[in-house]
């Protein structure tokens, strides 16, 4: 018993540490390639839509921007159960690495998004649904950002971050159909945008490539955080300090 | 190329501001995310060595 | 214990919690004057035109009753907390989640079901047309009902924290926006002669949710707000 419980205090963020350390390249080749060759593809080899004209391509950045900050708080939430049921200390971390990534993702999802706004619907700001939805995420990050911070006990600031994110799961979907409703409620037909549709598939194939790469970008940079959080608890293990060349065998 | 220039694909028949500063932003908001989270490890880094120094300091003191 | 049955803890809690608020009149009073305050503000910012008003009327009413609801919220567990009653509450062996709703209910109704009653007041000095009334009362006592349970989650969460009062406003507000859709949208509704019973069964739906789930996440933040 003290053995397992032994193991899940230091073990685990040790063999993580490993492991990610194994992972990282095959992460952050296939993000930057996807990522980068994406945007020029469909920055530069990609026919513009004939409604909307060049600002169409906004899209390949915007979309995969939203997409992915909505799955990492999902992948959030999912990491706080895990903390909450297992008192697991990794999955506190990566809940705590997530949300600035996370949150920044939303902020650049809400800046395209309005830059995109002004030569497609004459202005920088609608409430249109979906923009709406990710202004309330933003907040969502934003509040456990705030609440993490506000506490002095790491090991509280987890916890209570855990439920707060939880709880902001569960109202997720609740909030996104609430907005979607009061949208359709309000929004006169006329105004009513381009639907998705009408996309062809050769312009949703770069999408795909930013996309996956997002998602795998999104993946480098949080193992990258999740690691600079483990070795900064973990300084004064041997494991630590020996992985890092240090003779803690002493003279 | 769809565009026959490089700068009609600057351009981009007058929405090139709305697309090169979208995609400029999240170029900064990205690499600004991957060099903070490499910073961090950075810093990682060096506590980790000084607290092997600091032990190091321990054992030689209570070996003399 | 087992002879102490659900419904007397919750008896007890209600009404030690409804004795203490009556006793200490702010704790029930300053959310109603907050209310009437800044609804009154309104006119003053937007203008004295009467079809204006009546427009705006069901998101203001809405939007200050949702923030006069969140700033009682703020004290629902303060005194427990610095009293330390909170803590041996959770080291008596009753469950939880009847002693978490049994507090709720009690701040709901030193909260929402006075808010919801002084409505029709602030409904007529922002004319707000009177086929309105009825179902505005109506939506209030059901939506303030879920804010107070949503309130009560983030005020569990803060309650350890020196400066809690502005951070709960940040980790609620976005929770509570369905409340705040269906809420107006039903008064909305009925003055445009569309249907508004929808928009009430959902916040129906909405408190019944919070009815269930709500106070285990209450139990939760409260065991980590005591154990720091």
């Amino acid at each position: 018993m003290a053995n397992w419980q032994w193991f899940h205090k230091w073990g685990s963020p040790r063999w993580f540490y490993y492991l990610s350390g194994r992972l990282l390249p095959w992460l952050a080749v296939p993000a930057l390639l996807l990522l980068v060759g994406g945007c020029i593809w469909g920055l530069a080899f990609v026919p513009a839509d004939f409604k909307q004209g060049n600002s169409f391509r906004i899209i390949y950045i915007h979309v995969p921007a939203a997409a992915v900050a909505m799955g990492g708080y999902m992948l959030m939430a999912v990491a706080a159960a895990v903390h909450l049921i297992w008192r697991m200390k990794l999955a506190a971390i990566v809940m705590k690495s997530a949300a600035p990534i996370g949150a920044a993702l939303t902020f650049l999802a809400l800046f395209t998004g309005a830059v995109w706004g002004k030569p497609t619907w004459g202005t920088w700001w609608v409430w249109d649904a979906r923009i709406t939805s990710v202004l309330i995420l933003f907040f969502l990050y934003l509040g456990l950002i705030a609440l993490h911070q506000a506490f002095e006990n790491r090991d509280a600031a987890a916890r209570a971050c855990a439920v707060l994110a939880i709880v902001g799961a569960v109202n997720i979907p609740i909030i996104y159909w609430s907005v979607e409703w009061w949208y359709s409620l309000h929004q006169p037909a006329s105004i009513k945008f381009v639907g998705e549709s009408t996309i062809h598939p050769t312009m949703l194939r770069p999408l795909m490539a930013t996309l996956s790469g997002m998602y795998l970008f999104f993946g480098w940079v949080l193992l990258l955080f999740v690691r600079a959080e483990i070795l900064e608890r973990e300084r004064n293990t041997r494991w630590a300090q020996e992985l890092l060349g240090g003779d803690v065998r002493g003279g | 190329m769809v565009f026959s220039s490089l700068s009609e694909l600057w351009q981009m028949a007058g929405h090139g501001p709305y697309v090169w500063s979208s995609f400029g932003v999240s170029a900064l908001v990205l690499a600004g995310l991957l060099l903070e989270s490499l910073r961090r490890n950075r810093a990682a880094r060096a506590l980790v060595a000084s607290a092997t120094r600091r032990r190091q300091a321990e054992r030689q003191h209570s070996s003399q | 214990m087992r002879q102490v049955g659900l419904l007397s803890v919750m008896a007890v809690v209600l009404r030690r919690d409804l004795q203490s608020a009556l006793r200490r009149g702010s704790e029930w009073s300053n959310p109603l004057l907050f209310f009437i305050m800044v609804c009154s503000l309104f006119p003053l910012g937007i203008g004295p035109e009467r079809q204006q008003l009546a427009v705006l009327a069901p998101g203001i009413i809405w939007v200050v009753a949702l923030l006069a609801s969140m700033m009682a919220s703020d004290g629902v567990f303060r005194s427990d907390y610095d009293d330390a009653t909170l803590e041996q509450l959770l080291l008596s062996p009753l469950p939880l989640y009847p002693l978490v709703l049994a507090k709720t209910l009690a701040h709901w109704l030193v909260s929402g079901l006075p808010l919801s009653l002084l409505s029709p007041l602030l409904a007529t000095i922002l004319q707000l047309p009177a086929a309105g009334f009825g179902v505005l009362l109506a939506s209030l006592l059901l939506g303030t009902a879920v804010l107070s349970f949503i309130g009560a989650i983030g005020a569990a969460l803060t309650v350890g924290l020196r400066r809690g009062g502005l951070l709960l406003s940040l980790i609620v507000l976005p929770l509570y926006i369905p409340v705040l859709i269906f809420g107006s949208a039903a008064v909305k509704n009925v003055i445009d002669g569309a249907a508004y019973l929808p928009s009430l069964a959902v916040l129906a739906a909405l408190l019944m949710l919070a009815l269930a789930l709500a106070p285990l996440a209450i139990a939760g933040a409260l065991r980590i707000s005591v154990d720091q």
